[in-house]
């Protein structure tokens, strides 16, 4: 009898600890182009991370006119001419962490892990796969992920005489410290 | 002759870096230099949000909204710049006004309203967490008395 107890209290708290939750509303996401003439960077502090622990579901978004830059000029070419913000208000990435299993929020570490999922941004819908890092250290969760993005995978076109200043390979940084959902 | 031509060429030169310069350099927009285009409640902007994204966010993107409601908390982004959450008439609901580079709010009350301006970026309805929040950014508070 008391081990069938102890199993079920097991079993229920091995559940009670999966079925949790993580957030942040103050992820930041940062890009930058690295091309001959220029060196452009931006970052926006109001990016939205939840991770859903039990299945592994992540997802990411942000919204394009929350990007400063270090001059105003460029951040309105990036709004009106690349990104279309008018037209196309956020970016969204909804994916799975492949091996959420291996993760242990409630345990220090740092746990490597590939996140794949689908990007969409400017209209289009991308399948992308990135490596993230989850670092947990007494009870602070953070997120980290560096990879980069062709904008002409996203119908954002470069022209031929920009090519100096605009990369076609967007280096973006995230990092999110998430918090426990408690509802 | 030539020289006239050399002399013509270097102001040229001189006026197209004064332009590319002035384009450069221009400041950014902040909440500061307009006059809002609405003015209204947390409550009310969020509804409109609610109501209808699409037509909201056509209606004040990139304009200055100013913005009155109870402020439920101060917070620095990672950029250390300071950010306002006020609250709505709904627990789950927020309007987050991130202040211009420098801006502080060390006047400003939690628990007490506040009326501040900021530039609309848009609305963020989260399905997972169940929150709303409209956000704008490069803002200022109003009532001087609380900055």
């Amino acid at each position: 009898m008391k081990k069938i107890t102890f199993l079920i209290v097991l079993i229920a708290a091995a559940f009670g600890a999966n079925a949790q939750k993580y957030f942040t509303k103050d992820g930041s996401i940062k890009f930058f182009s690295d091309a001959k003439m220029e060196k452009i960077q931006a970052t926006n502090n109001k990016a939205t991370c939840v991770v859903d622990a039990a299945t592994g579901d992540i997802q990411w978004s942000v919204l394009i006119k929350g990007f400063v830059f270090e001059n105003a000029f460029m951040g309105e070419h990036f709004n009106e001419t690349y990104m279309e913000s008018d037209k196309f208000d956020k970016a969204t990435f909804k994916g799975k962490i492949e091996n959420i299993s291996a993760i242990n929020f409630k345990a220090d570490g740092v746990y490597k892990s590939r996140v794949s999922g689908e990007l969409t941004m400017h209209g289009v819908t991308k399948k992308v796969a990135v490596d993230a890092v989850f670092t947990v250290k007494g009870g602070a969760i953070t997120c980290d992920s560096k990879f980069f993005v062709k904008p002409s995978d996203y119908g954002i076109v470069i022209p031929g005489d920009k090519s100096d200043s605009i990369s076609n390979n967007i280096e973006i940084t995230v990092k999110g410290n998430l918090q426990e959902l408690k509802k | 002759m030539k020289k006239w031509i050399l002399i013509g060429l270097t102001i040229a030169a001189l006026a197209g870096a004064y332009v590319w310069f002035f384009m450069w350099n221009k400041p950014h927009r902040t909440a500061a230099d307009e006059e809002a285009f609405a003015n209204l409640t947390s409550q009310a902007l969020y509804l409109e949000f609610k109501a209808d994204e699409k037509a909201t966010f056509a209606k004040y993107k990139d304009k200055i909204i100013q913005v009155s409601g109870e402020l439920s908390e101060i917070k620095q982004d990672a950029s250390g710049d300071t950010e306002l959450v006020l609250n709505t008439e709904d627990p789950m609901a927020h309007v987050i006004v991130t202040l211009k580079k420098g801006d502080q709010a060390t006047n400003a009350k939690t628990g007490t309203t506040i009326e501040i301006k900021g530039i609309c970026n848009g609305f963020m309805y989260e399905e997972l967490l169940e929150t709303s929040d409209v956000l704008l950014n490069q803002g200022v508070i109003v009532d001087k008395t609380k900055e």
